[in-house]
């Protein structure tokens, strides 16, 4: 297991190489400069132009530039373009917001995805079956945004209840009720989430289950005389779950992936919504490091995930 | 169809004709028996209908009254009435000619970017499956980094540093989902490549072109056709996300997307101009997704079970 997990880190290393220079190269290719507009106001002078130029890099070629702005991202020293502060530190200050979102969301999608997979998986080749595969389809082919504005007409427009934001702005509560207020705040987001989600997972759980029903131990415990129950939660459903630890693996990459527009539309101060403002102010440094980092955690999830399912499934060996 | 059975597979009564087995028939009555899959199918013919109406009457004609670019301020935020059955927007343009004069712009981005996607997609999961060795492990590593971006979030930051063009954005569409037919092609390749009939086209001497495109390949078509149809709901979804971003296709161009962008700043006032191109954009995704689970299943043989 140590061996294959250093190899893998080692096949990573090449891979982490090619994210920074896409990551570096998809910025500074691009056209205009990433400060629109600082030529022609006449505040800034052209000295402090020059020394923003330095403290970006910008006065080097692409070359030297990349060498110098990885060995910023890396030693955390990267800063913004927009208020000179270190990313780092701007990133760090969003993430408590966007987990706490990832962790209802992820809870809200496997209390839906598993017993929705099972049902499923039960009744195969049924219409039953067909109708939660319609219903998976439909979960995936709803768009976020356009979900996420029927709720906003719905919950602020018709009952007048406050979504938008962390929490509900400029009223003082105590300490519990201001919990709930910020869990409610979190759930709609979560629950837009879940809805992509729970489609997603209950076709994988559909599928697992459906195998597990299938097997040997499966039709032993049948002809034993066990009832319908035992066999389908306590064999099948239980080696059906073991596929399902990987997706803690993939939860660490979706912290940026689908949180963009989700988090914007509901004023969500979350990495998403991070992102989409540095895409809004041609933020370069931000919106590499973001790339960078949301790439890492995909390979460290492919990694987490995999290690997962060799511990909770011993007949999984990596050699 | 990489296994051809080699006597009539008889799935069920409607099968037992005298007719001799063939792949395209058997799939075609697979498909067809999928309800959700065959309904899904005629609601994509409609909407190609409705698409090439839209192109061909080109702006006010002789199918609808109302022009999709008409700008009439006096009749701005109606809601839906007998002649604006779909209300009228923020500039008092007919909603129900913008939506029907997106269908194409919408459908075409979808195909477009889909096409490129397969593409590149074909040729480099073809080239890694062939060859193998380092050239798959070097073509594969360079998947595995295209797969750790957050995609949506790289097509904003190229959409929003480019300038705003229906072309940039089926480019960039294209250019970042190409991954997963790699994968699935070079799949594909690996096992074909060991099969006899390759074995002979190389024993015979053909040239490498020739026998990765005119004799492994359309063998592998099949799952290559199952994803992009998948793909087409996904590059529809994503254009419609930037648009609603407003990073999408530029106005006055109507598309489901911008609708529901030019009527977001509305929602309190104006449900029509979020409920509507909502709709259109779920029904198309749906369907495309629908056709290709279909295909899907009717294409795999574990599936001949019924």
């Amino acid at each position: 297991m140590m061996t294959f997990v250093l190899r893998r880190l080692l096949v990573s290393i090449p891979i982490l190489f090619g994210i920074t220079v896409v990551s570096f190269l998809i910025v500074h290719l691009a056209p205009g400069t990433p400060y629109p507009g600082l030529e022609l106001n006449p505040k800034v002078s052209p000295e402090i132009r020059r020394l923003m130029e330095q403290t970006y890099h910008f006065d080097k070629p692409l070359i030297a530039r990349y060498g110098l702005i990885m060995k910023d991202m890396f030693t955390g020293q990267i800063r913004s373009f927009q208020d000179n502060e270190r990313v780092l530190v701007k990133i760090g200050r969003r993430l408590p917001a966007t987990i706490s979102l990832n962790i209802v969301a992820t809870i809200l999608t496997m209390a839906g995805a598993i017993p929705l997979g099972i049902y499923a998986a039960r009744h195969r080749g049924t219409w039953r079956d067909q109708g939660v595969t319609v219903l998976s389809f439909m979960g995936i082919a709803l768009p976020s945004f356009w979900v996420a504005y029927m709720l906003l007409m719905l919950f602020v427009g018709k009952m007048g209840i406050p979504v938008v934001g962390l929490r509900t702005f400029g009223v003082e509560m105590p300490f519990g009720v201001g919990l709930m207020d910020r869990l409610w705040h979190l759930f709609l987001p979560a629950v837009i989430f879940a809805i992509g989600g729970i489609a997603a997972q209950s076709r994988y759980m559909r599928g697992s289950m459906a195998d597990a029903m299938v097997q040997d131990f499966v039709r032993t415990a049948r002809a034993k005389g066990l009832s319908d129950e035992a066999v389908v939660y306590k064999h099948a459903l239980r080696n059906a779950l073991l596929p399902m630890v990987t997706i803690f693996g993939l939860l660490l990459p979706s912290l940026l992936g689908g949180a963009v527009i989700i988090e914007t539309i509901f004023a969500y101060p979350g990495i998403g919504r991070l992102g989409f403002e540095a895409v809004m102010a041609r933020d370069y440094p931000t919106i590499m490091t973001l790339n960078t980092i949301a790439a890492i955690l995909v390979l460290l999830g492919n990694l987490v995930a995999d290690v997962l399912y060799a511990v909770v499934d011993p007949r999984i060996r990596y050699e | 169809m990489t296994s051809a059975p080699t006597k009539p597979d008889v799935t069920g009564p409607e099968l037992q004709t005298t007719e001799p087995y063939s792949p395209w028939r058997d799939f075609r009555k697979r498909f067809v028996r999928n309800k959700p899959a065959i309904s899904a199918f005629w609601i994509l013919v409609a909407l190609a209908a409705i698409a090439l109406a839209a192109v061909t009457m080109g702006g006010t004609g002789a199918y609808w009254p109302y022009d999709p670019v008409n700008v009439e301020p006096p009749a701005k935020l109606q809601p839906p009435t007998w002649s604006h059955p779909l209300g009228t927007d923020n500039l008092g343009r007919d909603v129900f000619a913008r939506m029907i004069h997106g269908t194409p712009i919408s459908l075409t981005v979808g195909l477009i970017a889909v096409a490129v996607s397969v593409t590149i997609g074909i040729l480099i999961g073809s080239l890694a499956g062939y060859f193998g060795g380092v050239v798959d492990n070097i073509l594969m590593r360079f998947v595995d980094m295209m797969m750790c971006f957050p995609t949506f979030f790289l097509i904003l930051t190229v959409v929003a540093l480019l300038k705003p063009s229906i072309y940039n954005i089926i480019i960039v569409i294209g250019l970042t989902s190409w991954t997963g037919t790699a994968r699935f092609v070079r799949a594909e390749f690996l096992t074909l490549r060991q099969r006899d009939f390759v074995m002979a086209a190389v024993a015979g001497g053909l040239g490498n072109g020739r026998i990765i495109f005119r004799h492994i390949l359309p063998n592998a078509l099949a799952p290559v056709a199952v994803s992009a149809v998948l793909g087409i709901a996904g590059a529809i979804l994503t254009e419609a996300s930037l648009s609603f971003l407003g990073f999408g296709v530029p106005p006055p161009a109507p598309t489901w997307g911008n609708i529901l962008a030019d009527g977001k700043v509305y929602i309190l006032d104006a449900w029509w101009l979020i409920l509507f191109p909502g709709m259109a954009i779920f029904i198309t995704t749906l369907s495309f997704y629908l056709v290709g689970e279909g295909m899907r299943e009717a294409l795999d043989p574990r599936l001949r079970v019924d």
